[in-house]
Formats: C-alpha cells, structure tokens, sequence
C-alpha cells in the first residue's frame, strides 16, 4: 500500500537518523537514562527536527507514545489561548508511566511574545509532570526567559553525501532510477530540506520511475509558477494595477506569504529588461522593504509599496 | 420658530439643489429606497416635502427603536399592511440609519431587513455614511439614492430668500462667506444666519467639526498640495485606522497616475505600516499620531502634480477577494490540515507544497488520511 514518503522513511529508532550525529549522541544518553530536560532545537526546515524528538517519544514511552505526547504546531495555531489552554491542560497531568509527557511546539519563533511569556510560567510550573520540546527555525525569535531554561541544540543542514544516502535508500526501495545529475539538482533544489526532496520524489515517481533532473525540474517549476516574473513585467512597464491585482492572486492560490514573495523578486530582478543602475536600485529596494515587512503590520501593503518601485524604475 | 423649521420646504418645488436626487426617489418609491449623503443635504426634508405633495402619511422611525422585530411592530404594528383611516398611503421613514450601534443594537439590521420585505408601504433609509459593512444586505436590497452636498451658489440663493422675507440686512460678501463657511450643509447655513442676524455681525461664528464620509477624505488627501488642509480630515472619518489605510492603499493608484508620485506615495504608507506593526508589538500608542500624519499630509504632499478631474474611487477590494478565496478554498484548507497532521509539519507548510502533495495523493493515501468523498474529488481537479 502506498504511503507518503516522508512519513513512511521517517526513522524510529536512533540508528536510523542520518546526520546531526553530535546531537544525536547527546539525547540518546539523556534518554537513557530517563532525564530529559526541556530542549530548544534550533535549525532550517527538513534536517530531522521533528524526526528526532519523535524517535526520542518512541523510545521512551514505547506503544504509548501517543498518549504522551502533544504536538502543536505554532503557525497554526499561534495565540495565547492554546498556551493557556490546550498546554496547560496537558502539562498539569502525569504520565501514568512515571517518565513526564513531552510537549512538542513546532515552529515556535512564530509564537507571539505574549504566548512565549504564556509558556515560560507554564514550563516551570509543570516541569515534573512534562518537558516542553521547542523546536525553530529562528533562536532569535524566541524570548530570552525560555531560551535560558532550555538545552539549546543547532542542527545543521545535511551536507551532500548524507543527503545522497537518503536519495539512494528511497531509489532503492520504491525501484527508481536516479542518476547523479538528478542528485545534484534535487539537493540543490531542495536547500538540504529532506521533506522537501521526498514530496519531490514522490511527485515525480507518480509519472516515471526513471528520475531524471529535466523532470525534477519540470516538477519544481510546475509547482513554483513563475507568476513572479511576470507580475514584475506589469510593473515595470507601468501598469501598477494590474501587476497588483495578480500579486494578490498568486499569494493566495499558491499559498505565498510575503517573504516568499520576496524571495522571488529578489532572484528575478536580475532577469529584468531595465538599466543596470535601476536593477541595483531595485534590489536596495527589495531589502529595505523586507526589512519593513518583519517590522511592520501588513505584508500586502509593503509589496505595493516595493511594486510602484519597479514602475518608478521601469522603461 | 426658528429658521430652520420656519423655511423648511413645504412641497417639492421649495426644494433647491437636489433634482437628481429628488427626480431619483420619485422615480423609485415602489422599492425600497436608501438615501444617504452628508448632514443639511436635504435628505429628511425632501421625503416629508414628497409626502407632503403626495398627501402621505409618514410613519417615522428612528434607529434607536430597531432593537428587534417586536419592538419595529409594536411601533409600526399592522399598520404596514393596511392604509390609514383617512385611506391615506404611508411613507415609512427610518431616519439616521448611522445610529444603529454594531454591538449594542444587534438584530436591528436583520429586523430592518424583514421590515422592507413585508412592508407595503415604500420604506425609505436615511444615513449619512452607507458604507459601513453592516448595511450591506441593505444596500443590496435598495435603490442607493446620492443626496450630495449643496453648492454654495445654492445656498447663497436659500439665505438671500430668507434675509428678504425676514427683512434682514446683511451684505452679499457675508452671506456669500456664510454660504461657503457651511461647506454643503444649508441646515448649518440657515441656523448661522439667524445667529448673524441678532447683531449682524459674523465673528464669532464657530466652525462645525464636521463628519465627512470617507470618499470625501480620500478626495482631499488624494487632490490636495495643501498639508494642512488634510491633516486632520482623517479623524473626522467614522472608521478606524485599519479600514482608512486599506482605502488609501486601494485609491493611491487610481489616482496618481505620475509614476514619481505613486512610488513617493506607496512609500509614504509603507512606513505608516511599520509603525502600525510597531504599535501592536510594543503597545506604544503614541505612533499613532505619526501614522495618521503619514497617510493624510503625507501622502498629499508626496505628489509633485496636480491630478483635476473626477476620479471614481473604490471601496477596497483586497479584504473581499481573499474572503470569496477562502470560500472557494475551503475544502483545500481542510485537506492540508489532514495532511500537515499527518507528516507532522504546518498547514501553511503544506498549502505551501500543496501540488506536491496533490500529484502523488493516490486511493491509498486517500484512504490513509481519511479524505472524504469531497475532498478526494478536489484533488482531482
């Protein structure tokens, strides 16, 4: 029967995690010995995050691991409430096998302040009966008080050989073939994220199981349309409305926030039919106004701004 | 008797100024009609004037007595459905719509709607600002009928009239000044001038704070070079900081067609945002005077041309197109909940990869993540 792939190759037991073997190391000799404290994993999307903390419920609790665990996803569900309320709630309670419960926050540098402060009394009230596992892509967006009352782990990207062991495991049990050229561009494509590179590979098996790089790029394009550039053509000839009426339009059929946006533009400006000076002007642009974005209140409005810049700029 | 009530037009014919308006509403009494413009545009006066030509009975209501359904009928009872003792028609009249409370007065616009379906009688809405969001269904249900400001020529004609048959002696240069002092508003114009008329002297005259509707405001800021004739014009709009940024940001573009002037502009509001974030993440409040300076004087003054002409503005699109994305997206959200619980990661995460997810979803991970009938037929399209 098939599965999703980054679900059914996710480890569940130590041996199994690729990379990250410093910290690997670490908590399996926590978990050994039954103490764990609460923990901060810090790192980009997709290098065994998750993965890590769910071996380490796995071990500890066995067939039980899902009573004992609650797993939230911050971005999701980002407000105070959840913290008073569904955390809470779950942390006052013990663990009917003497281990405390594991709290897993996903994503918890997009908790605002107010539920970060929310948690930090939590964490230290509940203590014995759970352990909070935060894990983010940002230490930076997580408050001071809780940093300090975590064991901070960075985990770092998977360099190339461990993401070709991966891609070579999946080739080998799903019989796809795969070449060395198809490796480059899937580890190039997906920054090292292994989610990413198995809902690739699961999207491109669904056609061939022969994987080649033109269809992985193919894949890639078809799901990132290149909307973008086409919206920056609209500006910069000038026409200021149209271009922003399909900016609203592809952020919310593709799901875009505006720093993905961004992103984009960033990377596209350089293809523009403008003066060079302009293109250096644009790009000064862009990250002041990616700068504005994290301050300000409405993405929408920052990208306007950013998008009568290219019709300023423009032919 | 003052002025106002003494000089208040009898019949059609004493009204001045509104011909469209008032050709409009006799055009459309067998519908429900909703008549909306700023004060002293004689909204009120020319339904009574109407009624008055057509020998109808009014029946008034005002929105304090919209709570609910009972209390509409325990005011207008059957008699909605039946003509009046004298067989005389009925006007039903509900009179400064604008003081109906969202909070407090809720299911008074639902009572108001059951109101124009049942009655018989041609039920006639007054406000002063429409556009609020919950008048909506009524906007849709009626003919909009624009009474809108007097020119001052008007009102000097309507002043001139009374100084004559009051015998009041006042130069034309003042009654002209009180006729462009009242901006549109002859009900100001007329009770200034019986004050005037005391010691016949204008000073001491006060300026009205006046509530103008958004669309005027946005006129202003968007037209004018002049910083201080729009700086406070924002405050005198009945709507809060959020919903006059979106109608900026939507007009900015329909109006200022020199591309300097739209790059100037947009900027101007992009820091008016920062500071808007910065409020709501340090609570310090007091950036709100820099935010309202932003988007009134500055962006007036952010432009170097002069824009003549009538522009038509727009209500703001932004917040309409993603609520009708939602609807039509619902069943894509509902499935990437399923999903992101699945492969333990964020729904925005997997919206983010959803055509991934869409192109390998088969009958067997259908029924893994337990996609209803519904849901597996999205993902086939």
């Amino acid at each position: 029967m098939e599965k999703i792939w980054c679900e059914k190759y996710r480890p569940l037991v130590f041996k199994d995690i690729i990379g990250q073997k410093p910290i690997v190391d670490k908590i399996k000799a926590m978990v050994e010995k039954k103490n764990l404290p609460h923990q901060l994993y810090v790192g980009p999307a997709g290098v065994g995050k998750t993965s890590l903390i769910l071996v380490v419920s796995h071990e500890l609790y066995g067939d039980s691991w899902q009573e004992n665990i609650l797993e939230l996803n911050a971005s999701d569900t980002r407000g105070i409430d959840v913290i008073r309320n569904e955390v809470k709630n779950f942390a006052r309670t013990k663990s009917l096998t003497g281990v405390p419960k594991i709290c897993i926050l996903d994503e918890a540098d997009s908790l605002t302040k107010e539920a970060q402060q929310a948690l930090r009394r939590t964490m230290e009230k509940f203590s014995n009966s759970c352990r909070f596992c935060l894990l983010a892509n940002y230490s930076s967006k997580i408050i001071e008080p809780i940093q300090s009352r975590c064991a901070v782990f960075r985990f770092k990207p998977l360099v190339k050989e461990e993401i070709n062991k991966i891609i070579t495991n999946v080739a080998d049990n799903e019989n796809l073939k795969i070449g060395n050229k198809a490796i480059d561009a899937l580890f190039e494509i997906s920054e090292g994220d292994v989610r990413k590179i198995y809902n690739i590979l699961q999207s491109c098996s669904s056609i061939s199981k022969e994987i080649t790089n033109e269809l992985i790029y193919e894949m890639v394009s078809f799901a990132n349309p290149k909307e973008v550039k086409k919206i920056l053509e609209n500006a910069v000839s000038g026409d200021f409305i149209k271009s922003r009426e399909k900016l609203l339009k592809l952020m919310l059929e593709a799901g875009l926030s505006g720093t993905d946006i961004i992103k984009q533009v960033q990377r596209e400006i350089w293809e523009l039919d403008i003066e060079n000076d302009n293109k250096l002007k644009l790009i000064e642009k862009c990250a002041e106004i990616e700068f504005r974005m994290v301050e300000g209140a409405d993405e929408f409005i920052q990208l306007e701004a950013l998008l009568s810049q290219f019709v300023l700029l423009g032919k | 008797m003052n002025f106002v009530d003494k000089y208040k037009p009898k019949s059609t014919k004493d009204i001045l100024g509104q011909d469209i308006g008032l050709n409009q509403l006799r055009l459309n009494l067998k519908k429900p009609v909703f008549i909306y413009g700023p004060p002293g545009t004689g909204k009120t006066a020319t339904i009574h004037a109407l009624a008055n030509d057509m020998n109808y009975e009014i029946i008034e209501l005002n929105a304090s007595d919209f709570r609910n359904k009972d209390e509409i009928d325990s005011i207008v009872g059957n008699s909605i459905k039946q003509k009046s003792l004298f067989n005389k028609g009925k006007i039903i009249l509900v009179d400064e719509l604008d003081g109906i409370s969202g909070k407090e007065d809720r299911g008074g616009v639902q009572a108001l709607l059951v109101l124009i379906q049942e009655s018989t009688f041609p039920v006639i809405m007054v406000a002063n600002d429409p556009w609020n969001s919950r008048f909506s269904q009524l906007r849709m249900k009626s003919k909009m009928i624009d009474f809108k400001k007097l020119n001052y020529l008007t009102i000097f004609n309507i002043l001139t009239k009374i100084c004559k048959s009051e015998n009041i002696k006042i130069s034309d240069k003042d009654l002209r000044e009180l006729s462009i002092k009242s901006d549109g508003d002859v009900r100001a114009a007329i009770n200034d001038l019986e004050i005037v008329s005391y010691n016949n002297n204008l000073e001491g005259i006060g300026e009205r704070e006046r509530e103008t509707s958004i669309f005027n405001a946005i006129q202003l800021i968007l037209k004018s070079n002049n910083p201080k004739e729009v700086l406070n014009i924002l405050d005198r709009v009945n709507m809060d900081l959020n919903d006059c940024i979106l109608w900026l940001e939507e007009n900015i573009a329909l109006e200022y067609k020199n591309k300097h002037d739209l790059a100037r502009a947009y900027d101007i509001l992009s820091k008016a945002d920062v500071y808007r974030g910065r409020i709501t993440k340090w609570q310090h409040w007091r950036f709100l005077v820099y935010i309202y300076d932003l988007i009134s004087a500055g962006i007036a003054v952010s432009k170097k041309n002069k824009y003549y002409g009538f522009t038509k503005y727009r209500k703001p699109a932004r917040i309409l197109e993603i609520w009708k994305f939602n609807q039509k997206n619902k069943l894509k959200k509902d499935i990437s909940i399923k999903i992101a619980k699945k492969v333990h990661t964020s729904i925005k995460h997997v919206k983010k990869d959803f055509l991934f997810y869409k192109r390998f979803i088969n009958k067997d991970i259908i029924k893994e993540l337990n996609l209803s009938e519904e849901e597996a037929e999205f993902l086939k399209n």
